[in-house]
């Protein structure tokens, strides 16, 4: 994990600096009464402490092994996933809840699952229309309707 | 009010028909949730908090908390069967448990299994409504300094606990720290970190992080290999284990009772924390420890009962403290707040049908557990056939409706994505979530305890020492801060460490 904890804490550190240097804006206060960023500037302290700690313990472990965590990695699926997700948000609203969710069902049983088109036909329909009685008949769950009205 | 007649309360209220289905239908979601791998108890339950809004909160509640102990007793079905832990908290019992199934002793197994989680499931019932009231009766007298110590106190025992180093483990309750700052301040109106977006000015919701970390960081971490599910053919046979298993389990299912139970309180502990202890410390106390790994059925016994009384054991500090010792407990605090219920002290005093009602359905919950998993074993391992081509699309969604629901808000579901993607980075790069989790939500509640506390001094730090309660606090958490110093008592802790991720 060394090389992998020396980014990951580089990381961390910019993150607990840039806290720790935003959150004075929302003043500090005073020792009687803290103000509002007081204890996002504490936490960006104790961030960039941690942060820099791990950066040490990575550093001076030299027998440490570098584990090699990006082999043999589905790349295709976890980027199908992510991007179907941010794409169903985007749609969600516009196109409603049983298009949108029929069409990522789909995609994720057939492109992302390898299932062949009946499975991830019959899976896409039966799961978008269940899903939409269970929560939005039975539950009240008021699912977005877009612009077809369902 | 004596404990008989709270406990007659309790009971008038879990065996009421309503209350009785919900927990069947939460003790069966748990039970498949504990089965089915890749899916955890966590993510189980924020999925199903929506449903819950338009419920009794009793109802809810009963529901909810039954999918948590119900997916302790379903967990070990895979771990047994397969030799993949079906959630955390099982991945010890693969060890013996597995190796059980492939001498054709797979049955015994189970059945200690489910009988080991009966009984430290009822032990920690028992002992939660002894322990609870006069804790509760205690935290009356904790004023914001006591509570802000006891937020330090968890805050380190979180890092302490972690399996993996210290410092990323505070680095992560340093981070959660900030997410809860994220929002409005309740004192002074100003939002702060919020960049002017709609869904920040009241912070990210409990329920897209916790969706995100644990559903969709869960999920994405199980698509970036292709997952191998090979159950072991084996006749499952007669389940009650034989006179010598109950011999040799005996002290087992004691000791996990024990210590699951008092690990189960602390937070950052929990069950899984306690099943790999009890583990630990029965293969210490065993004559034989050599055996350990090959099939012994206190390997199962033991690290099973532990992770179902630490189950129990941890709603003590939510209950009594409005403290959630693991982030399961948090989504449930998530849930009374949701409900207009404040977790606290006064909640067994001002809502004793919800405590009582909560704690009896429990023991309710655990008899339809063992009828659940012993007789019908067969329908679980049946599950264990859902691909998880099919499985992980229904996850996804669930995740999907379940942020979008909360507030019919697009943002909540954009926080639980990219919350998603943290989370299997923060998997890959072997960072603890828990106390991320966990300092979300203790976050605000030290916060508004320091402002309080230097209120009530003038500002001056030294009201934190002065008083009796707080001091300890201070003083348990200054100890545990210098045993991760001191090199004997780190090599020590270590050493638990290294035993625990292997």
């Amino acid at each position: 994990m060394r090389r992998h904890d020396l980014i990951s804490s580089t990381l961390w550190f910019c993150t607990g600096l840039f806290i720790t240097l935003y959150a004075p804006q929302f003043d500090l206060g005073t020792a009687s009464m803290p103000g509002s960023g007081f204890m996002p500037f504490l936490a960006g302290i104790f961030i960039c402490i941690f942060s820099a700690l791990t950066f040490l313990q990575a550093h001076f472990d030299k027998e440490g092994k570098t584990e090699k965590l990006w082999e043999n990695i589905q790349f295709r699926k976890l980027i199908f996933v992510s991007l179907s997700l941010l794409i169903y948000t985007f749609f969600l609203d516009i196109v409603g809840f049983l298009i949108c969710t029929f069409f990522l069902i789909f995609f994720l049983i057939h492109f992302v699952g390898s299932e062949n088109w009946l499975r991830s036909v019959l899976g896409a329909v039966l799961t978008s229309i269940l899903s939409y009685l269970l929560f939005d008949t039975w539950l009240k769950a008021q699912l977005p309707k877009g612009i077809f009205g369902f | 009010m004596g404990l008989t007649e709270n406990v007659l309360i309790g009971f008038g209220v879990a065996l009421q028909p309503i209350n009785l289905l919900f927990c069947f239908i939460g003790c069966v979601t748990g039970t498949l949730v504990g089965v089915l791998p890749g899916f955890g108890p966590t993510a189980a339950i924020s999925l199903l908090l929506p449903t819950t809004f338009h419920l009794d909160p009793i109802s809810g509640i009963i529901m909810l908390a039954g999918i948590y102990y119900g997916a302790m007793y379903g967990g070990s079905t895979t771990s047994i069967l397969v030799n993949i832990p079906g959630e955390a908290a099982s991945v010890v019992t693969c060890l013996d448990g597995y190796q059980m199934a492939r001498q054709g002793r797979a049955g015994p197994a189970l059945g200690m299994s489910a009988i080991g989680s009966f009984i430290a499931g009822t032990f920690s019932i028992v002992a939660l409504m002894v322990v609870a009231p006069p804790l509760a009766e205690a935290a009356l007298k904790f004023g914001p300094p006591e509570y802000f110590s006891l937020m330090i106190l968890g805050l380190t025992l979180l890092g302490f606990l972690s399996s993996g180093p210290m410092s990323k483990a505070l680095l992560m309750a340093g981070f959660g720290i900030f997410l809860g700052t994220i929002g409005l301040d309740n004192l002074t109106g100003i939002p702060r970190f919020s960049f002017g977006s709609e869904t920040l000015i009241d912070g990210p919701g409990l329920v897209p992080v916790v969706m995100g970390l644990f559903g969709i960081g869960e999920v994405l971490s199980n698509l970036e290999q292709p997952m191998k599910r090979e159950i072991f053919e084996t006749k499952i046979g007669h389940l009650l284990p034989s006179l010598r298993d109950w011999i040799e389990s005996k002290w087992a299912l004691v000791r996990g009772s024990i210590i699951g139970f008092f690990l189960g309180i602390l937070p950052g502990g929990g069950a899984v924390i306690a099943s790999f202890a009890s583990y630990a410390i029965e293969k210490r106390f065993s004559k034989t420890p050599e055996k350990f790994g090959t099939g012994m059925i206190a390997g199962v016994a033991g690290p099973e009962s532990a992770n179902n009384s630490a189950a129990g054991g941890a709603f003590i500090p939510m209950l009594t403290l409005g403290i959630p010792a693991n982030p399961v407990m948090a989504i449930l605090l998530g849930a009374l707040i949701i409900h207009g219920i404040q977790p606290g002290p006064f909640l067994i005093k001002e809502q004793p049908q919800l405590f009582w009602g909560v704690v009896t359905s429990m023991y309710v919950g655990n008899i339809m557990l063992l009828i659940l998993n012993l007789p019908l074993i067969g329908l679980w391992v049946r599950a264990l056939r859902i691909p998880y081509s099919i499985l992980f699309p229904l996850i996804l969604l669930f995740c999907l409706i379940g942020s979008y629901s909360l507030k019919n808000s697009l943002g909540d579901v954009f926080v639980m994505i990219i919350f998603g993607i943290l989370g299997y980075l923060m998997r890959k790069y072997k960072y603890d979530t828990p106390p991320l989790v966990l300092a979300f939500v203790l976050g605000p509640i030290m916060e508004a305890s320091l402002r309080r506390s230097l209120l009530l001094s003038n500002g001056s730090p030294f009201i934190f020492f002065q008083r009796p309660i707080s001091v300890g606090l201070l003083l348990v958490t200054f100890l545990m801060l210098l045993s991760s110093i001191i090199p004997a008592l780190k090599k020590r802790r270590e050493k638990i460490v290294v035993e625990i991720s292997d």
